[in-house]
């Protein structure tokens, strides 16, 4: 009886950390003037300089800054910002798979997801086609949904089992919280799952690509796919990926498109 | 009466179970519809159209037209089959003599009617040219026709110098745009002309064809005439309009076949014509290719409401079919719009959203409007039925409308505008409310065009990898810390629960440890010297080994009961006298006032040792 704070206090640390570290990707408030004598290669320098460019209308410059910012330091807005270069360069792929990625670390994003609509009304794409549980993945950031189900997982079994081995008085509320914990975790196995097939969504880079019947370049051609337009990835061989479009299968290289999450 | 009626019944039930099982299985025995005599018309339609011959005897020719030329002229290398084209396998390309230029420019088939029979005719045309005299023989070679190798004969063609009197030029089609520098979805009209061979003798041109890729021949608008043109006298004209589809320059030829002198639809005449009779020569012709510049549409300044109108167009007043409306009850809108060529493909725009109108998609009539009849395909109707939702509506909405004007090379606003009509309250005005919540949330959308967002002025939310965190090492490894310690609550509950059920365990794991520890002492005693020490100890180390066998505490045992433990557990029959002058000693200890004799007690420590060791074992 005499652990039974200590082991709440700890279950409480526990889940006071994963709360913490779920808010590690937190909103960044930092200038983007970087003050004078910084290091260029800081994440803020770099936004900076993609901004100061993209302002001057040197798009291939704010596209490389706003590139090298991206894959260094992720992040939602660097990643926009890059499409939005992409797009001014005329670059439709590229510009497609970097609002989708900024989108996939910010679902909440209405910047990228406008400029998506846009250019798709414009281009005349296709968005992809969600299954019902990568839709319910898109309501919160994929690290959201991992740390909630680990959390009610963990609080599930923490319930179940610390009440028995540590011989509690029996109680309601540890029934109870097993339970909303335990309903939280199915909950989200669904957004689990879209995330993990949604990360499989790619988009094709260049227009004019040829999607092959088999795994070569003499390989027939299927269709032809536009820059921008959405596949699944199904399967990988070599430096193949085989993928499946709304009106195809076949095969693609792994420099002719760019996956949501790489 | 009854038993006489019933040898007579039963026959009726049997016959009637009989058909009711019949009906059952066969129904169209008995409940088919008498057969009709009349044979069905489309099926007579079909069986008493002529059969087309497919011959045995493939029959084919090749030839240049005219065999002889100039060099720099053109000659026309034309092969015919008495085949359908379908059945021909043409090779992709010929090998002419060397020396000569060869280019494929027109393929077709017609069929000629004979009675009772239709008779295919394939042609296919190449213009031949070459800058050298001489003769040149393209030479024969087969081809695959329905299931037989066909020889194709070799043609000769002379090119005699300059200056020599070489036979009239091919026959050729003329083929000619109303404008070349188009913008893609504009239409144009193109005329094939197919000048007479004689003056006011006409022939029908048979199976004319533009050919082109990119290109959109509307057959709605197909004229035939034969008029007088300035440059060919009277001539045969084939007019369409066409609309190409595609950016960038296009190449444009036409083709058909002369000699039908039966013509079929309406054909404008003017003049004095002559129809030849006789046989008629189908030959193939074909025009030269025109060049026409196709340029994209603007992307600036599209307006809304543009559905790909590319053209001039007016649009006429919208007419109602009221002017004063109740809530719930529909109106009318009807608009024409005018155009030059072919607007029947016109795409209505959408209808609005408006908060207080609901407006369905518009239909389009072909109605003849009101005034002179203007020529057909130059206009056309789009009808809207709009539905007022509330009173307040005076005006019916605006319908958003643009085209493209290729003349100025802008998009042009022909909006529908909205007309004053008289709304009056209407029996089921409650129910329009949550219609019209939704067509202003909806119409709020549509009002906001898209348009590329600004760029981020800070990174906003970060992320440390773009790969999903249950595929991060770390993370799976993280996961294991809980498991681990619930794994270790569980163990640790498991192995208290079974020293619960068995207490004697853990009893004679103390024992043991603190006998050691007794034991420890004692021996230090006995190295120090200490005679009452090493009593004490060893008394202590006797009574904790003998406490679990007798469930007591060790302090509550005396001699006996570690006599009678040493009996019973250890075995041990000896060394009682040990075991008693040590607990006189240790009681004495304890007990006494005086002093203890302790005289040749440390001499017992072989003894004590070897007692402890049974002990020991025992526990």
């Amino acid at each position: 009886m005499k652990l039974q704070p200590l082991v709440i206090l700890l279950l409480w640390t526990w889940l006071g950390l994963l709360a913490h570290a779920a808010a590690a990707p937190r909103e960044s408030t930092a200038s983007p003037a970087s003050p004078a004598g910084q290091s260029r290669t800081t994440p803020n320098s770099l936004f900076a300089a993609g901004l100061e460019a993209y302002r001057a209308g040197d798009f291939d410059a704010a596209a490389e800054a706003f590139g090298r910012c991206a894959l260094e330091h992720p992040s939602a807005g660097a990643w926009q910002n890059l499409g939005n270069a992409e797009w001014r360069r005329g670059r439709l792929g590229p510009a497609i798979v970097a609002w989708e990625r900024a989108l996939w670390i910010d679902p909440r994003d209405a910047r990228s997801r406008n400029n998506l609509r846009f250019v798709r009304e414009q281009a005349q794409l296709e968005a992809p086609e969600l299954r019902w549980h990568e839709i319910a993945s898109t309501w919160l950031p994929h690290v959201w949904w991992a740390w909630i189900t680990t959390a009610s997982l963990w609080l599930t079994g923490g319930l179940t089992i610390l009440p028995v081995v540590l011989r509690w008085r029996r109680a309601g509320w540890h029934h109870a919280g097993a339970a909303v914990a335990l309903g939280i975790f199915l909950l989200t196995i669904p957004a689990q799952i879209g995330t993990y097939t949604r990360a499989r969504i790619g988009f094709v880079l260049e227009r004019d690509t040829l999607l092959r019947l088999t795994p070569t370049t003499e390989g027939e051609a299927v269709t032809q796919l536009g820059a921008g337009d959405p596949v699944r990835v199904v399967r990988t061989k070599g430096d193949y990926l085989f993928v499946e479009t709304g009106r195809a299968k076949g095969w693609l290289t792994k420099t002719e498109l760019a996956l949501i999450c790489p | 009466m009854k038993d006489a009626e019933r040898p007579r019944q039963q026959p009726s039930r049997i016959r009637a179970a009989a058909l009711a099982l019949v009906a059952l299985i066969f129904p169209s025995v008995l409940f088919a519809q008498p057969t009709s005599t009349m044979p069905d018309p489309l099926l007579t339609l079909m069986l008493n159209q002529p059969s087309i011959e497919i011959a045995t005897n493939i029959e084919v020719t090749a030839e240049f037209d005219p065999p002889a030329v100039r060099p720099g002229e053109k000659a026309i290398y034309r092969v015919t089959f008495n085949a359908l084209d379908e059945s021909i396998v043409w090779p992709t390309e010929l090998t002419p003599p060397e020396g000569l230029e060869l280019r494929q420019s027109a393929r077709g088939m017609t069929l000629i009617s004979i009675p009772g029979k239709l008779l295919p005719r394939t042609g296919i045309n190449y213009h031949a040219r070459t800058r050298t005299t001489g003769s040149f023989v393209m030479p024969a070679f087969e081809v695959q026709v329905y299931t037989q190798r066909v020889r194709v004969p070799e043609a000769r063609l002379e090119v005699v110098p300059p200056g020599t009197s070489v036979p009239p030029p091919p026959r050729q089609l003329r083929f000619q745009l109303s404008r070349t520098n188009l913008f893609v979805g504009e239409a144009t009209i193109a005329q094939i002309i197919l000048p007479m061979i004689a003056p006011s003798v006409i022939q029908r041109l048979d199976q004319p064809k533009i050919n082109g890729e990119g290109l959109l021949v509307d057959q709605g608008t197909i004229r035939q005439m034969v008029t007088a043109l300035p440059q060919e006298g009277q001539a045969f004209i084939y007019q369409a309009t066409v609309t190409p589809l595609t950016a960038g320059t296009l190449s444009l030829s036409a083709q058909g076949f002369t000699g039908g002198t039966s013509f079929a639809g309406t054909v404008v005449l003017q003049g004095q014509t002559t129809i030849p009779g006789g046989l008629s020569q189908f030959v193939l012709l074909d025009s030269d290719p025109i060049q026409i510049t196709v340029r994209p549409l603007p992307d600036e300044g599209v307006l809304p409401g543009f559905t790909g109108a590319v053209g001039r167009f007016a649009p006429d007043p919208p007419l109602l079919s009221a002017g004063e409306v109740a809530v719930g009850q529909t109106l009318r809108l009807s608009v024409t719009v005018r155009g030059e060529f072919n607007v029947t493909r016109l795409v209505p725009p959408p209808p609005p959203r408006d908060p207080l109108w609901r407006v369905q998609p518009a239909v389009v009539t072909m109605t003849p409007p009101r005034g002179p009849m203007p020529v057909p395909g130059t206009w056309v109707t789009f009808v809207y039925d709009m539905t007022p939702l509330a009173d307040d509506a005076s005006a019916t909405p605006p319908i958003p409308f643009s085209g493209f004007d290729p003349v100025k090379g802008e998009y042009v606003d022909l909006t529908i505008p909205s007309i004053p009509v008289r709304v009056t309250p209407g029996s089921n005005a409650a129910d329009a409310r949550p219609i019209i919540a939704a067509n202003t949330a909806a119409a709020a959308e549509v009002n906001q065009p898209l348009q590329l967002s600004a760029i981020a002025a800070t990174p906003g939310r970060q992320a440390a990898s773009l790969r999903p965190l249950q595929q991060r090492r770390w993370f799976v490894a993280l996961q294991a810390t809980p498991l681990f310690c619930l794994i270790g609550l569980w163990v640790w509950d498991q192995r208290r629960r079974f020293h619960e059920r068995h207490p004697e365990i853990r009893l004679r794991r103390r024992a043991r440890r603190l006998f050691r520890r007794e034991r420890r002492l004692a021996e230090r005693a006995h190295a120090a010297g200490e005679a009452t020490r090493f009593a004490r100890h060893a008394v202590r180390a006797m009574r904790i080994a003998c406490a679990p066998a007798e469930g007591a505490a060790p302090d509550a045992l005396v001699c006996n009961d570690v006599l009678r433990c040493l009996n019973g557990v250890a075995g041990e029959k000896n060394g009682h006298e040990t075991v008693r002058r040590l607990f006189d000693i240790a009681d004495a200890d304890a007990f006494s006032n005086g002093s203890v004799r302790t005289e040749g007690i440390l001499d017992l420590k072989i003894e004590t040792d070897r007692i402890l060791a049974k002990l020991d074992e025992a526990l």
